[in-house]
């Protein structure tokens, strides 16, 4: 009968074991950070690893480790104590049933209550089995009103210490340590002092092994009357409490900051690394550029050609994928050759592509002398589908583009395109040509590629633009949009007439408010933009 | 072979479409932006997707919408590589019809389906879509 009545309390041990062991691995699995989740399960495999006595003493502390690690470092699931704590209620039963986790799941204020009486309770427990059966109606009563603290509590207060019940925790506090010091006196009168202070000793060394670890825990030396606090003993006792509970958290307040500092160290470490990375990166983009710039003519020579002209050159990143190129050449007659040329990509891979083309351009108008665009076009095709299809690379890369070669003798602008367009003005007319749709460096199978020529007269002061889709790409504005090529166009029927250095103001201006339309809304550039404008005029 | 039956939604990115490919209801779509730095690599896994379909045994069409607002012109090129994928199911037998949907004032896209039509032997209808919010003057 007793065998199996040990076995019974046995098994419930065990599982009271396993319920632990569930809810701190419970708890240990909400942290998401690899470090601090070793650390934790280590705690747990150790705490596991004891016997259930010894787990259920340790429990608060455990507890509290953990919770504070949870709550804390913000490397879990969960934010704060109070849904750590109600998840756990929820999820395991048997919590309820663990007098010290309830203490423990109290809001804060509540705690030092709870504690006063676990304190005050095992004090009477204590005196009780000394004085008996027979015990003292003045402990049966204390207890009573005891259990009934603070939600239910009735007067008269026991000892009449005061009239009314308290209001506040704050006062409740004040209440019970009063009441605690007043039974040390009546329970004097019963044993000795020293036994009393013996009863009263233990009693706190009960408490502290549960919950040292609380915040307020220290508020409970309060408990003991300053009789025995001042006798060497006590005084030992408490003040060995004391350092425990300080060192303790001194303790796990030093591992996580020294987790935080190494945890700090490194991302400091993972951040020169990337900063240092960056420079470099920077340092040779930077150094690309300058080829970049050295290779292309440069903007201001354009308007010792064209006095009336202007070149709004916009990269996304530090190199560009567009890029323009002209050039004049001098015969008996000068003819000129502009080039607005818009390679797939932008940043590095586009630069590369617009070196290929400068170079290529170069060869055919400078060296070649090939001035009929739509026979640049095609050369540039046929050069760039060669020097990248033959090497068999997968072909996604080439560039759209606008050509005009203007003949001062024939008084005439050829143009070619390959997707873009030129866009001109005559008498406040506004024409456009529109490209071939076909890319240079596109390849299909059952199209020979060919570039038309389309021939503007000039009998009058001609107003010319040709750009690539960066500018009406643009995504911006109140709606976020697209800004649209008939946008676009509509801008330049509105500004063409005015000066060119004022124009390219506005178009600055049109194009820092549609990516800025309202305070706080910003918008990224999204490709290279270029507009070049010039105009034709042989008086 | 199996005839496995999937459906892939890829959510969208500030640089990448919204795309969906139901090979239950026989439905391709793409919507939004498209610009990715590398777009072959946002577009492999979408050929993949389309290169196994099977064509199943419901009589219905496949459908295929593009609405896109905005793509670089690397995306342009993909998005033929996506059509001579649809070209292969309607090779399989299935119908295959692309609604190219462009904002009614935006020749550009429009254009650029038309260019891309011409390379793949499937039905296009353009269809325009209004504008829901305009910008009516300029900023500067």
């Amino acid at each position: 009968m007793l065998d199996f009545l040990r076995r019974k309390e046995s098994s419930k041990k065990q599982e009271l074991k396993h319920g632990l062991n569930d809810l701190l691995t419970f708890m240990v699995e909400r942290v998401s950070d690899d470090k601090e989740y070793t650390i934790l399960s280590g705690k747990v495999s150790k705490f596991a690893s004891m016997s259930v006595d010894k787990q259920i003493k340790s429990l608060p502390e455990t507890y509290l480790l953990i919770e504070q690690y949870i709550t804390e470092l913000n490397s879990s699931t969960i934010r704060s104590r109070d849904e750590l704590r109600s998840q756990l209620e929820e999820r395991f039963e048997f919590v309820k049933e663990i007098d010290s986790l309830q203490v423990i799941f109290l809001p804060r204020e509540q705690q030092p209550i709870a504690l006063a009486k676990v304190f005050m309770t095992s004090v009477l427990e204590k005196a009780y089995n000394l004085l008996g059966s027979a015990g003292d109606k003045m402990l049966v009563s204390l207890q009573q009103w005891l259990e009934t603290v603070p939600d239910a509590a009735y007067t008269p207060i026991p000892f009449k210490i005061q009239e009314e019940l308290p209001k506040n925790a704050a006062d409740w506090y004040k209440l019970l340590f009063d009441i605690s010091h007043t039974l040390f006196t009546n329970l004097e009168l019963k044993f000795s002092e020293s036994f009393t202070g013996k009863i009263y000793e233990k009693s706190y060394e009960e408490i502290a092994t549960h919950y040292k670890s609380l915040e307020d825990f220290p508020m409970m030396i309060e408990l003991l009357p300053r009789k025995i606090l001042d006798s060497t003993q006590i005084d030992i006792l408490s003040k060995k409490n004391k350092e425990n509970l300080l060192t303790g958290r001194v303790e796990s307040l030093t591992e996580l900051n020294q987790k935080i500092t190494r945890q700090a160290e490194e991302l400091q470490a993972a951040n020169d690394i990337i900063s240092e990375k960056n420079r470099e990166i920077t340092e040779s983009i930077d150094y690309a550029k300058r080829i970049q710039f050295s290779m292309k003519p440069e903007a201001s020579s354009f308007r010792k050609i064209f006095k009336e002209s202007f070149i709004f050159f916009k990269p996304r990143d530090i190199v560009s994928g567009d890029f323009f190129w002209f050039k004049k050449l001098d015969y008996k007659d000068p003819k000129y050759v502009i080039a607005a040329v818009d390679c797939t990509g932008h940043g590095v891979p586009g630069a590369f592509m617009s070196m290929l083309g400068i170079e290529h351009l170069e060869r055919i108008v400078s060296m070649r002398q090939i001035l009929d665009p739509s026979k640049i076009a095609l050369r540039l095709h046929k050069a760039i589908v060669n020097r990248l299809n033959n090497e068999k690379q997968y072909m996604q890369d080439g560039m759209d583009l606008s050509i005009c070669s203007i003949n001062q003798k024939t008084k005439t602008l050829e143009f070619a395109g390959a997707k873009n367009s030129l866009v001109f003005f005559q008498k406040g007319n506004m024409k456009m040509f529109k490209g071939d749709r076909q890319s240079i460096g596109e390849v299909h199978e059952e199209k020979e590629p060919f570039f038309s020529r389309q021939i503007v007269k000039i009998t009058e002061p001609t107003t010319c633009y040709i750009f690539s889709d960066g500018y009406e790409d643009q995504i911006g504005g109140k709606f976020n949009r697209k800004y649209k090529r008939i946008r676009f166009l509509k801008l330049l029927e509105r500004i063409h007439t005015l000066p060119m250095k004022e124009q390219a103001e506005i178009l600055e201006r049109e194009l820092h408010h549609w990516m800025n339309p309202e305070e706080g809304v910003n918008f990224q550039q999204v490709d290279d933009i270029l507009v070049m404008a010039f105009i034709v005029d042989f008086k | 072979m199996e005839n496995t039956k999937t459906k892939v939604v890829i959510d969208p990115t500030s640089v990448t479409p919204y795309v969906v490919i139901d090979t239950e209801e026989d439905l391709f779509e793409i919507k939004g932006r498209s610009s990715p730095e590398v777009s072959i690599n946002f577009y492999t896994p979408i050929y993949e997707y389309l290169e196994d379909y099977t064509s199943s045994s419901s009589g219905g069409d496949f459908t295929a919408n593009f609405a896109l607002e905005y793509f670089n012109t690397s995306s342009t090129k993909c998005l033929l590589g996506v059509l001579k994928r649809l070209a292969n199911i309607e090779k399989l037998g299935k119908k295959v019809i692309v609604n190219w949907y462009y904002e009614e004032d935006d020749e550009d896209v429009l254009e650029i389906g038309e260019d891309l039509s011409y390379f793949v032997d499937i039905e296009f209808n353009f269809l325009p879509l209004e504008g829901d919010g305009e910008d009516e003057d300029f900023y500067f």
